[in-house]
């Protein structure tokens, strides 16, 4: 199954199993289907809750936030993960805030999904991977499956569970990728993969590694849409110079996943962290600290973070790739910690 | 393509999709069309776009609904003559069987093996495909399955006097033979044999026998309970040592006659002091160290596991050398250094300040030039120590 039709199974279960799910975007009704296909055919067969909405993200992101105070669920669009800045004030002040300051007399089960991310050419304001902005904001919770997850059923979770408001980041580059999942052996194509539950029950971090039971050279965290580049880089330099490296794909962004990386930093005490956006006050800069502050003696070098180049992404695909973190800037960063 | 038949391809319907699905065909094979009638719908992630016919005839279908179809494969074909069209199609669908065929194999052919497990494969000699192993093949692999491979072969010969331990000594090199002339000197000890890796090993060393080592059990079975070494790689030492630990057997600890090692000397198992080795007082050596011909260490030093301090080393006092580190010929190391684990001191440098882990140093006075590239490797053995 592809990671868009597992998204759009989850979306048409949920508006089946409870009255209350409402879908809001832009352009979402049937024949369209959305920008990217994720609402394909719910307007046709629930016309009174998939909402089409004009084009002015604050005021969508306002009234669904209304909806979700007033008892619904909604499961509001944004077409473009770009496009989260003009939601900005609605989230972090208002949805996030309001359960806290009306003493949780109101719930704000809002989820809000949209693709991140770029490498398809669509240029500067179509490209980004900014749900780094929000990684300060209390009470938000942000999920970003990779196609080792099952992008359907956290979607689910995100709605169902009733503990909003989530930021659900779907990646433009994931959508037509078929989804890869543990074979009965418990392993996805070369790799041996585990389940981690210790950061949150429902929103598991995936571990993949080429060798069963060794101790790792390195550990690599990436979420997202650079997870299979980073499955790339780890069997690479596996193949090239046998170091053993152990992918941690967290789901969960926010809050920050450290007891799923925590273990394999300390016994590697070699840390990469993989991200899309860039590198300054992002998310690997802040795992990195707080790796630091519970495994500082366990680390043999400083931890590295790979991402974006600090420049906006050209639309030219040459300078794209150029400007966005690729396999081998990763495996350059392995090479590194481990002194090849 | 041949006889006025217009073939069909998928066009690139967005940039997003490089397949598109065969949603339904608005014609049956043999139909009669015109240029311009709809003649399927394919679906992608993005788009459902109907394909039209650029030519008039007739047309035969190649893919079926629900087919997944790459952008520019052909799907369909329009001509005029019904008979060329169906040869055509027959063509089309045998040669698209061959080339499934022809994919099949060569996947369950392909071995996955790293870069370096097939460099020694070839080496030695073996066939990758006949190596079972849960992922994907690794040199180590490869070694292991030689030993194996080998067990059965060579049928033991082993005697010595009653009043004299046997020694097998591991490693059929020249360092070998220094070992065993120096063991010679010692009356209680009796060399029976060496044992090596490499399965290409000679037959005979200083005319006793060389088996692999993966008859090393075999041998300890025999009644050989002391092994000696002198392999040059610290790493592959101390894996010795703890094989050793797991048969039982004693990791000896070689002094040359005319090595001069202090009373108050500690020394641990599996080192080899070479002659005019001078070793003084309260110094601390622990296990599998070569400290080789000639090296002179002042008192109150210490020397970890897997070190070794090349020829003509003239050290001072109260110096500690981290596990796994190689002090280069004549090299010299001022009292009260730290040198940490895995450093290598090049050949007649001069150390003055404390050295790093890992640390490459070379010249007069000594600088750091580099980091030692088996650095993995060797955490990996310091964290199995």
């Amino acid at each position: 199954m592809r990671y868009v039709e597992s998204l759009n199974q989850a979306l048409h279960q949920v508006m089946a199993a409870d009255d209350r799910v409402f879908v809001l975007g832009e352009d979402i009704l049937d024949p369209y289907g959305g920008a990217f296909k994720v609402t394909k055919g719910l307007s046709s067969i629930y016309p009174d809750r998939v909402l089409a909405t004009p084009i002015s993200e604050p005021s969508i992101t306002g009234f669904a936030t209304g909806m979700a105070m007033r008892g619904l669920l909604p499961i509001l669009e944004i077409m473009f993960g770009d496009f989260i800045t003009l939601c900005t004030d609605q989230i972090i002040n208002s949805a996030t805030k309001f359960s806290w300051m009306y003493n949780e007399q109101v719930k704000v089960p809002l989820v809000i999904r949209t693709p991140m991310g770029g490498r398809r050419g669509y240029g500067p304001t179509h490209s980004q991977t900014l749900e780094t902005l929000f990684l300060s904001v209390p009470g938000l919770t942000i999920i970003a499956p990779s196609h080792f997850h099952d992008p359907g059923n956290l979607l689910r979770k995100a709605v169902l569970s009733e503990r909003g408001p989530v930021l659900f980041v779907e990646n433009k580059l994931l959508y037509p990728k078929r989804l890869s999942q543990p074979d009965q052996s418990g392993r996805i194509g070369d790799f041996f993969a585990e389940k981690l539950f210790g950061h949150n029950k429902d929103y598991p971090s995936i571990s993949l590694s080429l060798v069963k039971g060794e101790r790792a050279d390195v550990t690599l965290v990436a979420y997202g849409g650079m997870a299979p580049l980073a499955a790339e880089a780890a069997f690479n330099v596996f193949m090239q110079h046998e170091i053993v490296v152990k992918i941690i794909v967290p789901s969960l962004v926010k809050p920050f996943p450290l007891k799923d990386v925590l273990p394999s930093a300390q016994e590697s005490g070699r840390v990469v962290i993989a991200e899309e956006a860039v590198r300054t006050a992002g998310w690997g800069a802040e795992m990195a600290s707080q790796i630091c502050e519970s495994a500082f003696d366990n680390l043999s070098k400083p931890i590295e973070r790979v991402g974006a180049m600090e420049v906006p992404i050209p639309s030219s695909r040459p300078l794209e790739k150029t400007v966005l973190p690729q396999v081998s800037d990763i495996e350059k960063a392995i090479y590194r910690q481990v002194g090849v | 393509m041949s006889r006025n038949i217009f073939v069909v391809t998928v066009p690139q319907l967005g940039v997003n999709d490089q397949v598109a699905t065969i949603v339904d065909w608005y014609v049956r094979d043999e139909d009669a069309v015109s240029s311009g009638d709809p003649l399927c719908t394919l679906e992608t992630t993005k788009a459902v776009f109907d394909v039209e016919a650029d030519a008039s005839g007739y047309v035969v279908c190649l893919a079926s609904v629900g087919s997944e179809v790459e952008i520019s494969q052909p799907i369909a074909l329009i001509g005029s003559v019904l008979e060329d069209l169906r040869a055509e199609k027959e063509g089309f669908e045998r040669r698209s069987t061959e080339e499934s065929n022809v994919r099949s194999t060569s996947l369950s052919e392909s071995v996955k093996a790293t870069r370096k497990a097939r460099a020694t494969a070839q080496r030695l000699g073996v066939d990758l495909k006949e190596i079972s192993v849960h992922g994907i093949i690794r040199e180590q692999d490869v070694v292991q399955y030689v030993g194996e491979s080998k067990s059965t072969e060579q049928q033991l010969d082993l005697s010595w006097q009653s009043s004299r331990q046997p020694v097998v000594i591991y490693g059929a090199g020249r360092g070998a033979i220094t070992l065993k002339e120096c063991l010679d000197f010692d009356g209680s000890y009796q060399v029976v044999c060496f044992v090596d890796d490499d399965p290409q090993h000679p037959a005979e060393l200083c005319n006793l026998p060389v088996y692999h080592s993966s008859q090393l059990k075999e041998i300890v079975g025999r009644g050989v309970r002391s092994l000696a070494c002198e392999i040059a790689g610290g790493s592959v030492r101390l894996r010795i040592l703890r094989q050793c630990k797991d048969m039982g057997v004693r990791m000896i600890t070689v002094i040359h006659p005319q090595a001069y090692v202090a009373p108050t000397v500690q020394i641990g198992k599996g080192n080899y002091i070479k002659a005019g080795a001078i070793v003084e007082t309260n110094t601390v050596i622990g296990n599998c160290c070569i400290i080789d011909n000639g090296a002179v260490i002042a008192h109150d030093n210490t020397i970890a596991d897997g070190c070794h301090i090349a020829p003509g080393v003239a050290m001072g006092s109260t110096i500690h050398v981290g596990e796994l580190s190689i002090i280069g010929i004549g090299a010299s190391i001022a009292t009260g250094i730290w040198i940490g684990k895995g450093a290598i001191i090049s050949v007649g440098s001069s150390v003055v300040k404390n050295v790093p882990d890992f640390a490459v140093v070379e010249g007069v006075p000594g600088r750091i030039v580099g980091r030692r590239r088996s650095e993995v490797k060797i955490s990996r053995e310091v964290g199995n120590l």
